[in-house]
């Protein structure tokens, strides 16, 4: 659930080893609280750091936004570690740009 | 018929049957007459007008063969031929968002080369919600056409051709108004600067150019297009580039029908030679 919106924006994945985490291309910072479990009342936030990078696709579909992640600030409820496997997000689906790692 | 008569006569004329220039030109004839007549019907009826000078030609190449005199060049009728492309009525009519007007003109060497030159100009409108902007841009196509039929005589300039081209194009494109829309709502807005391009391409291209009246001439081609610098349209490639096509796109294909009208003279020594007969 991101915490900066005025509308708090809730995202579910049917897959429980992925997620996908949209960014605002008008912030350059976002917040996410994370129940990594839902039996579990634990909570983490999750903050985004990163850069919007305009790019064009075409002259149909106009603009979209890449961006590259600077830093990701978390708290250590339930989440141990965070490696970054790929700062440059782009519109490629199925990539794996950032892991987390829980406690057991 | 005038054509029947100076066949018949060439090939009971001993020296001409021998002569391997004849045979040749007796064999594209009668290909070209049973192939091509059908389509070009026009172009078949100026043959009446070409024998008589081959046939002069090759009477007088038989006299030499023994000897080691140097072969007359056959007469140069220069000819330029200028029109315009008027399938761009009906593109311009169909996309109204893509203007384009295109003149081309070719003069024809010696043989079956010819040098060809194309030009022209256009403007582009891009206006979809995430994207507005627009373009214009004037080209120029320089190349070669090399026709596959065989002439039939100084004043036949009807081709099928195959050709190459390269292509500049420069224009202006304007400030680019954008909109991206997010899952948050609302929607990120911009404004692209406006920017000067040019643009680099190659072509090869195919085609035919028949005569249909006393210098008319009507044909088409068909090209393919391949831009050379299209890593330079990063930022935001033009809609519309005039003469090439979609400035987004590395490959383009394009169809042209041309209207040309024809000049034609003789070449001064040709003309003391021919004494103006060809024209």
């Amino acid at each position: 659930m991101t915490l900066d919106e005025e509308t708090p924006f809730i995202f579910y994945t049917g897959n429980p080893n992925r997620i996908s985490v949209p960014l605002n291309p008008a912030k350059e910072s976002m917040r996410y609280q994370l129940q990594f479990d839902s039996t579990v009342a634990a909570y983490d936030t999750l903050t985004f750091f990163y850069r919007p990078v305009l790019h064009f696709v075409s002259n149909a579909c106009g603009y979209t936004y890449y961006y590259t992640v600077d830093s990701v600030h978390f708290t250590t409820n339930g989440l141990d570690s965070v490696v970054y496997e790929q700062r440059s997000i782009t519109n490629e689906a199925g990539k794996s740009n950032i892991r987390f790692y829980f406690f057991p | 018929m005038r054509q029947e008569k100076a066949i018949s006569a060439s090939i009971f004329s001993p020296d001409l049957y021998m002569n391997s220039y004849f045979i040749k030109y007796l064999i594209c004839l009668l290909l070209l007459y049973g192939v091509w007549s059908p389509c070009f019907s026009v172009a078949q009826t100026r043959r009446d007008t070409v024998i008589a000078p081959a046939k002069d030609t090759i009477i007088a190449t038989a006299d030499t063969v023994s000897g080691k005199k140097k072969l007359p060049k056959p007469p140069y009728l220069h000819q330029l031929r200028i029109g315009a492309d008027i399938s761009r009525i009906a593109f311009n009519l169909m996309y109204t968002r893509k203007q384009a007007y295109e003149f081309q003109a070719d003069y024809a060497l010696r043989g079956k080369l010819y040098i060809a030159a194309e030009a022209g100009f256009g403007r582009g409108k891009v206006d979809y919600d995430n994207l507005k902007y627009d373009t214009d841009g004037t080209f120029i196509r320089l190349g070669v056409d090399n026709s596959i039929l065989d002439r039939l005589g100084e004043t036949d300039f009807d081709m099928a051709f195959i050709g190459a081209r390269y292509g500049l194009g420069i224009g202006n494109r304007s400030e680019a108004h954008y909109k991206v829309s997010t899952i948050f709502g609302g929607s990120a807005e911009g404004v692209i600067p406006a920017s000067s391009y040019t643009a680099h391409w190659g072509e090869i291209l195919g085609g035919i150019k028949v005569e249909l009246w006393k210098g008319i001439f009507a044909g088409w081609s068909a090209r393919a297009k391949f831009l050379f610098n299209s890593g330079s349209f990063k930022e935001l490639a033009p809609s519309f580039i005039p003469g090439y096509g979609p400035g987004d796109k590395s490959t383009a294909f394009d169809f042209n029908m041309y209207l040309s009208y024809t000049f034609r003279w003789l070449a001064p020594k040709s003309r003391k030679a021919t004494g103006d007969s060809l024209q």
